[in-house]
């Protein structure tokens, strides 16, 4: 009797999981970081993800990158609906035979999806979480979301006469993640390909939910130049804009250091449209200064220096 | 005062801060991001951009109890978050305006061509018997004139009053004329700390919650039914060309599919709802001069039963399933079913 196997054949003549071809802009983050997940993770997966960027330029008609079994949700439940996935393969007795990986944009994740996501660490699911954060609705046209940075410039949080640009912080979705009492939970950012392969790898040996988080430069939101996407990602983490740690079992207990004397802000800043409105004017300097006090506070939070 | 060459989405943002918008609450989607894109260069709106449907239609329904008018506009997959909540500002008699920009449904569908595919959803998509006011223009002229009605007709009613637009009109760019020559409702309900302080979901009478009394319950629904129909009366817009040459036929169409109906005015007698719900009555009076009704609706057949319901006699259909519309797939559509007919 023929058996039917969940996930794709272990052996791939087609190249990565994540095929090419597909329709991403040049100098894409986010496409570079989920071709470096699925990689780590290998074939016995299955994915879900949420509706975004990622979902669109995956799956052209009539075409789909995913070498993997792949379930394009809604905006707002992929978690949930990973939560299905997996239970299911518990109660049929499969759970070993594939791993089930969860994903989402920032918007997907810490917006509109953080209900499903909650409740999905809260049950405890043997889920991998990846939320790819590119820090806006891009897919939507470049409005603001909760991991967008402070005085970051988007469609719905211009820049002008009464306003720097977004208001708010960025979200502490880790800390949140944390929060519920997980196993793991990380950060990461497409400069440091090996680190994200290494903590995907390691996140699929933990049983229970995991958290991943990976800093994806995106050139047309961010306004940057597509060649730079790299240098952008590694300004974040080297100036403690984006600092890059793991927590297991609620402790930190790996970062990646930042380098003394410490990289100011305004090299990551400068570099990118998004930010440019920060250096039109003498009075942009104090903005920057609260940038600066922002990534003093997680370069001193997370031990980076 | 000068024309304007507006896009749809732009003409509804101008005509909502003529009808006096001061808070709106939305979430990204495609085809209905324009709106809010507009919306947060106006000093005077307080906009949010909320962390998705749910709590934009929400945080509109607590700004219009606090005394602004408010607004949200979204796109179907929006619009389906939005129903637990519309049946709340339906319960609570909450004016505000949601604007719905459709997209090819189901689920994410083709974001995102147009559709006309969220009609039922708009008086069926919340549980419990509720009744709302719906216009859907088909220019941008008329978006923007509708948009105040909208405005006002959330006043009058003191309900969520949903204007529908598709992925067409609202992209379209059209010139207008940006008058400000409308009668605009004041605020009907008196802003919190001056008037009821009490506001529930549950059955009440007045604003205090009676959840075992059934002849309560009754009472309150044919208020909120008899209290619909009223302020769509005073409305009541629709549209009806005679057809120049004898005609037995009348083609009934709506939205961005009935610009394209406009081809066969020297055919056919052309009827176009623009207050979508509650269906307008004159249909019947209309139809009544026609042996043969034709609708044509970018869906399975959501309108159509509305008009077999209200005219009691056969219709025929033909839909024209979302994202395009092609004149010669029409033309043929029409011609086909003509045979048919001749044939039986």
């Amino acid at each position: 009797m023929a058996t039917t196997t969940l996930t794709a054949p272990t052996e791939h003549a087609c190249g990565p999981l994540l095929a090419a071809g597909h329709t991403a802009c040049t100098g894409c983050g986010e496409a570079l970081a989920a071709k470096l997940v699925l990689g780590a993770a290998g074939s016995n997966i299955i994915v879900t993800s949420a509706t975004g960027c990622l979902e669109v330029f995956t799956t052209r008609f009539p075409q789909s990158s995913w070498e993997v079994p792949f379930i394009h949700s809604l905006f707002e439940n992929s978690a949930a609906v990973a939560s299905g996935i997996e239970a299911a393969l518990k109660a049929l007795g499969r759970q070993n035979e594939a791993k089930v990986i969860a994903q989402g944009g920032d918007g997907g994740t810490a917006d509109i999806g953080l209900q499903a996501l909650s409740g999905m660490l809260e049950r405890g699911h043997d889920i991998l979480y990846v939320c790819y954060d590119n820090e806006a609705y891009m897919n939507t046209g470049v409005q603001r979301s909760g991991l967008t940075p402070f005085d970051c410039m988007t469609t719905t949080s211009p820049y002008g006469e009464y306003s720097w640009g977004n208001k708010h912080n960025k979200k502490d979705m880790p800390g949140i993640a944390a929060a519920h009492g997980i196993p793991y939970v990380a950060t990461a950012s497409v400069a440091f390909p090996k680190d994200i392969e290494n903590k995907v790898k390691k996140a699929l040996t933990i049983t229970g939910p995991k958290y991943l988080q990976i800093h994806s430069p995106c050139p047309l939101g961010w306004r940057s130049n597509p060649q730079l996407t790299i240098k952008v990602a590694k300004l974040a983490v080297e100036t403690g804009l984006y600092p890059i740690f793991e927590i297991e079992n609620g402790k930190v207990t790996k970062v990646r250091k930042v380098k003394t004397p410490k990289t100011p802000v305004e090299e990551y800043l400068k570099i990118q449209g998004r930010f440019a409105h920060l250096f039109k004017s003498a009075e942009a300097k104090e903005e920057i200064q609260k940038i600066q006090e922002i990534a003093d506070r997680n370069i001193e939070k997370y031990g980076l220096a | 005062m000068k024309k304007q060459l507006v896009q749809g989405n732009q003409a509804i943002v101008m005509a909502a801060e003529v009808a006096g918008l001061k808070f709106y609450a939305g979430y990204p989607i495609t085809p209905a991001s324009e709106i809010i894109h507009e919306l947060v260069n106006k000093k005077h709106i307080k906009v949010l951009q909320m962390e998705d449907e749910i709590a934009s239609v929400s945080a509109c329904i607590g700004a219009s109890l606090a005394g602004l008018k408010a607004m949200t506009a979204t796109s179907g997959p929006g619009f389906s978050l939005m129903q637990e909540s519309i049946g709340l500002a339906h319960m609570m008699e909450i004016p505000l305006v949601i604007v719905n920009v459709q997209r090819v449904g189901p689920s994410t569908g083709m974001p995102t061509l147009p559709a006309q595919g969220d009609v039922i959803q708009c008086i069926h998509g919340s549980h419990g018997d509720y009744f709302p006011i719906v216009f859907y223009p088909n220019s941008v002229s008329e978006l923007y004139a509708y948009t105040v009605m909208a405005f006002n007709a959330a006043e009058e009613s003191m309900s969520p009053v949903i204007l529908l637009s598709d992925g067409y009109i609202s992209h379209l760019y059209e010139t207008i004329m940006p008058h400000r020559d409308f009668d605009i409702k004041n605020r009907s309900r008196p802003p919190l700390g001056k008037g009821d302080r009490h506001f529930t979901g549950l059955s009440h009478e007045g604003s205090v919650p009676r959840t075992s009394d059934v002849d309560n319950y009754r009472r309150l629904i044919t208020h909120l039914y008899e209290k619909q129909q009223l302020v769509a009366q005073r409305y009541n817009c629709y549209e009806y060309l005679e057809c120049g040459k004898d005609t037995d036929t009348l083609l009934i169409s709506y939205g961005a599919l009935s610009r394209v109906a406009y081809y066969f005015k020297n055919d056919f007698a052309l009827y176009r709802p623009i207050q979508m719900f509650p269906v307008v009555e004159e249909i019947k009076i209309i139809a009544s001069r026609y042996k043969r009704i034709l609708v044509m609706e970018m869906n399975t057949g959501q309108y159509v039963r509305e008009i077999e319901c209200i005219l009691h006699r056969e219709i025929e259909f033909i839909p024209i399933l979302g994202g395009r519309i092609d004149l010669h797939e029409i033309k043929q559509k029409i011609r086909q079913k003509t045979i048919e007919r001749n044939e039986e």
